[in-house]
Order: C-alpha cells, then structure tokens, then sequence
C-alpha cells in the first residue's frame, strides 16, 4: 500500500525517531552489562539468554510509547496534516496506515533488539558460564519471550500514537502517560480490589511475567492471554476514539 | 453562464461558525453563494477575516459547513472529495512542512500518496523556480521559498482545479510576477483558478472574473468589467480652449459640470462620453482631451466592504 510506504518513509526520516533509537540502543547496553556485572563471579546460565530480552521489554516499550507519540504529534505539531489530507482526504485510511507504519517500524526495531540482546548474552554465557542447561525449551522461550516484548512495544507504541492523535499534541500524551503511570494508576490500586485485574501497570506486568498474581489480599492470576486481550481492547476503543475524532473534528 | 453548463464550484447558503472551547464562537461564513465555472481565473476577495480561507477549507474537506451545500466538479463535498482529490490541487494559508526535512523529502512525500512519478517534483521545483535549494531542509528558507515550495506542491497534481489561498504572500516583486505570468498561463490553459488576493492590482491583471467577500457573505460576483461597472460613476474629465463657455454650454445642456483645475472640466454622470462632444462641437467648441475617469478594483472592494461594515454596524446600533 502506497500510504504506508509514504508514512514508513516519513517515520524513518525523521531525526526524533532516529536519536530516540540511538539512546534505547545506548541503555539497552548499559543495562546489559549492568545485568553482567550485578551477576558477579556466579557463572551466568542460558536463562541469561532466553530471558535477557523480556527485561527490556518495559524500557523497550516505554521508547515506543515515546515514538508513537511522536508519530501521533509531529504531523500537527508542524501543521502539515492539512496539506497531507489534501492529497488523502480519506481519513481513516490515513489513521489505519500510519498506525500500521508505526507498528512494522516498532516490530522491526523489537526484533532486531531481541536479537542483539541474545547475541551479547550469549557471548557473556561464553565467557563465564555455560549454556549446558539450554533444554528442548531454550528456542522457545527465547523467541516466545520476545514475541511479548515485541507485542508489548506495538501496544504501547499505538497507545502513544492515539493519545497523541486524540490531544493533536506529542508532548500532552508524553505527559499523560507520566501521570497515568506515576499516579493514576497508583491511585486506582486504593480502589476495590476488582478493578486490579483492569489496571494498565497489572496487566503489562501479567503480559510480561507470563501472569502475575493481583489483588493484595486475595490474589487472582492475571493470565498472559487475559492481559493481552485487555491490553488489546483498550487500544482498540482508543484508536476508534481518536479515528472518530480525527474524522469529524475541523483540521485548521 | 448558460444552462447544461456545470460550474466547477458551487457554494449555496453555507453557514461556519467555529465553535471553540470557552471563548466566544466565531461566524466565518454567513450564507454564501458562489459559483465558479470552467477555466480562467477566479479572483475570491474579501477583507480580513471574511471567511475566504475558512470557504476553501470547506471546499477542500478540511472544515465541516454547518448549513448548505458545497460541490467541487459536481460532487458533493466533503463526502465525494476522494473522487476528485487527484484533479485538485491546493495551497491553502501559510504552506507548512516538516522543518528538518528537505523541500524536496517534503514533496515526495505528498507526490507519492497519490503515486506521481518523481519527475514530477522536479518539474514543479523548476516552475517555482527553487530546484537548486531543492536539497535544503525546509528550516532554512526564507518565507518566500516556502511559499514557492507551497506553489510547488499545488502544482505538483498538473490539477484541473487549482486553489490558491494568498499564494504571493511573501514573494518579491520578481516572484509575484513570475506567479501572476503562471496563474495567467495556467488559467488560459484550461485549468480554473480560485485565487484568493489581497493584491487587488495583480487581481484585476489576472482575473477573468471575481468574487468580493464581507462579512461570510457575497457581495458581489461577476466579470471583472461588470463588477467595476457597478461602482462606474461615468465622470470624464474634458479638457477644452474656452473653459468658461464649455461650462455654460454643458450646463445648459443638463450635464452636471465642475471645474476641475484651470484647465479642465469634470462631468458626472455620462452615459454615453459621445454626447459631451457633440453637444459642444454643435457650439464650435472642440475637445482636444477627454478621459473617462476609470474606477479600479481597489475603489469598488473598498466601496462595497465598507458600505458592509457601515450596514452591519448601523445593525447593531439601532
Ligand atoms: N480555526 C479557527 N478557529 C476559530 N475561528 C476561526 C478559525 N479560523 C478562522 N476563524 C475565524 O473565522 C473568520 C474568518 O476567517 P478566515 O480565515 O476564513 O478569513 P479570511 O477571509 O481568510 O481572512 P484573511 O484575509 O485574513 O486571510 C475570522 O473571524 C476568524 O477569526
Ligand atoms: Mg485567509
């Protein structure tokens, strides 16, 4: 589809997007050897292989967040969307390509971390380890592990996009996605215990952990698949929100 | 305008007013006729804030009217636009682009949505003349530049309608001449042209016809002659040897005479300049110069939009 390459072109042209991938690379390094160094003189095993990617999965998508917000922003922040709907009128195609530019630019960037990530793991294991306990599971939670870190980074990345696109400014989702997560979701764990199952920090870290237990009191798993779906719905209900907007509201 | 003709654009009582958070709501067009047909230049006037931008912004889709009915090649806008969008091209305002991307990045991202070959940005950079800062990004051209690039990405569709909002509006004396020589070509060419101005001289060189805009409302459409025939106060001034019996004679003759100067007569109200020579060439008194006194656009667009103004404040006060 041609609007999709158009908007890959523009996503991968952009200098924000390019420095923001130089310094998830830089952490993503920092953290790595953190991890090394944290591991001491013990021998480092092939869980530090398989599992290496899931711990950059919350960073990884808080960067994406950052870049979906950016995608959702720039286009008004510079005013271009008039001219762009001049030459595609049709909006929610343009919501849908975008979106989907975004997600394969995401996708892409998840993978090759993950497979960077495995690499230097695997060449610590090398050096002071061994990966003798590698299993018939080793490829299976390797790429299952960053499959959901992947999955993660496009949630958060179309999170970050819609709330962008919905505000019609990058730096007021950047912000709302501050206080979302550094008060409001603290506030509604103070709520009755039911609404635990439906908060964005709960079900990411089920999503991530392969299920958590929620609910201080009487703890309730939260499965993979029922974080995903959650997870899924609020984007959904989202996008079509900011789609819906977009589609009706003026563009000056 | 003959009858099976369809007009390019047609407006018909559009109401906009923005309706905006906790301030004021703001009336921008006010029941609006309008209508363009094929060809030629459209000259769409108006002062400050009387709505034009907000009508090509409806026009293009961008603003939802609030009342009446738009149409661009026949179709209904906004809900048909994507049938005619690749025969429209459009600058509407200030163009704007992303900053730290080149001119050219820039219009290749436009040209490819509609899947132009890229011979095509090249064309229109050449036309605007901007081909050899083409690789610049766009944060350090000057306002004109941009408002060339702007041209350029107008351009870019070869669109059978072209709407331009402004388009001289930071452009050097060069620059808004080679603009007008290009909207004369384009406009003799075939396309039609709706090109909003406030330079009312460059519009009476280009425009076949015109619309004046106030206050969200047309207050005048036509040729540009018969827009300028309505302000027309058929005055000559006559330059004649005997002053003093030309006064008498065309005085006598009901001509409504003033002298203008020591040297010629001013006349109101001719209809026919004919008769002012033949009423004194009968009295062996010869014209050695005659010259309607000539209303220009800017005479009539200050006319009607102050009449306008004085009218609606007249309005509130009683
Ligand atoms: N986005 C907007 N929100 C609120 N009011 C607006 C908006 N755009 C225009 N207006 C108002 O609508 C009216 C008409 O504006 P418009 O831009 O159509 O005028 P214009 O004829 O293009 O004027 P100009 O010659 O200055 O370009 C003005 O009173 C203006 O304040
Ligand atoms: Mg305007």
């Amino acid at each position: 589809m041609t609007l999709v390459r158009v908007e890959l072109r523009r996503l991968l042209s952009r200098r924000a997007i390019r420095a923001l991938w130089l310094v998830f690379v830089a952490i993503f390094l920092a953290a790595l050897i953190g991890n090394y160094v944290h591991a001491g003189s013990e021998p480092l095993t092939a869980r530090f292989v398989s599992d290496g990617g899931l711990g950059f999965g919350g960073a990884f998508a808080a960067l994406a967040f950052i870049i979906g917000a950016t995608a959702g922003g720039a286009e008004w922040a510079a005013r271009t969307m008039e001219a762009l709907l001049v030459w595609e009128p049709r909006r929610v195609r343009l919501m849908l390509a975008k979106v989907a530019a975004l997600s394969l630019v995401i996708a892409v960037a998840a993978v090759v971390v993950q497979v960077m990530v495995g690499a230097l793991a695997r060449l610590a294991v090398a050096g002071r380890g061994s990966m003798a306990d590698a299993g018939e599971h080793f490829w299976r939670t390797y790429t299952g592990n960053g499959a959901t870190a992947l999955a993660l980074a496009v949630f958060a990345a179309i999170f970050g996009f819609t709330i962008a696109s919905l505000t019609r400014n990058t730096g007021f989702a950047l912000g709302a996605g501050f206080v979302y997560l550094a008060v409001i979701d603290r506030v509604l764990v103070l709520l009755p215990n039911w609404i635990d199952k439906f908060t964005l920090f709960n079900n990411v870290a089920a999503f991530l952990n392969h299920g958590a237990d929620v609910n201080h009191g009487d703890p309730v798993t939260l499965s993979t698949l029922r974080a995903g779906i959650t997870l899924s719905a609020y984007i959904a209900v989202l996008f079509a929100l900011a789609t819906t907007l977009f589609q009706r509201r003026d563009v000056t | 305008m003959g009858g099976d003709v369809v007009p390019v654009i047609a407006v018909r009582g559009v109401h906009k007013t923005y309706r905006r958070w906790r301030r004021p709501s703001e009336r921008a067009v006010d029941g609006l006729d309008l209508e363009v047909d094929e060809g030629g230049v459209f000259g769409f006037l108006g002062p400050n804030g009387s709505g034009k931008t907000t009508t090509i912004r409806m026009l293009l889709g961008l603003v939802r009217a609030d009342r009446g009915d738009l149409s661009v090649f026949d179709r209904p806008m906004p809900e048909r636009l994507p049938e005619v969008i690749g025969q429209i091209g459009a600058l509407v305002e200030t163009p704007l682009f992303f900053p730290n991307f080149s001119g050219r990045l820039n219009l290749e991202l436009l040209s490819d949505v509609a899947g132009l070959p890229r011979l095509r940005v090249d064309e229109a950079l050449e036309q605007v003349g901007l081909a050899d800062r083409a690789r610049d990004r766009v944060k350090g051209y000057s306002l004109g530049m941009r408002q060339r690039l702007g041209i350029a990405a107008a351009l870019l569709k070869r669109p059978q309608l072209l709407i331009l909002d402004e388009p001289t509006n930071g452009l050097d004396p060069a620059g808004i001449r080679e603009i007008r020589e290009l909207i004369r070509s384009l406009g003799a060419s075939g396309t039609t042209v709706f090109l909003s101005s406030h330079l009312l001289g460059e519009v009476e060189q280009v425009c076949d016809r015109v619309a004046i805009l106030s206050h969200g409302r047309c207050v005048v459409t036509g040729s540009v002659a018969d827009v300028l025939a309505t302000r027309s106060t058929g005055e000559l001034r006559v330059r004649v040897g005997d002053l003093a019996a030309a006064y008498d004679v065309l005085s006598a003759a009901g001509f409504r005479v003033a002298r203008d100067g020591d040297t010629r007569l001013t006349v109101t109200a001719v209809a026919e300049p004919a008769t002012v020579t033949a009423t004194l060439a009968e009295r062996g008194l010869y014209v050695s110069e005659l010259t309607p006194v000539t209303v220009d656009l800017e005479s009539v667009f200050l006319g009607l939009t102050q009449d306008e103004a004085a009218d609606a404040s007249a309005e509130t006060t009683t």
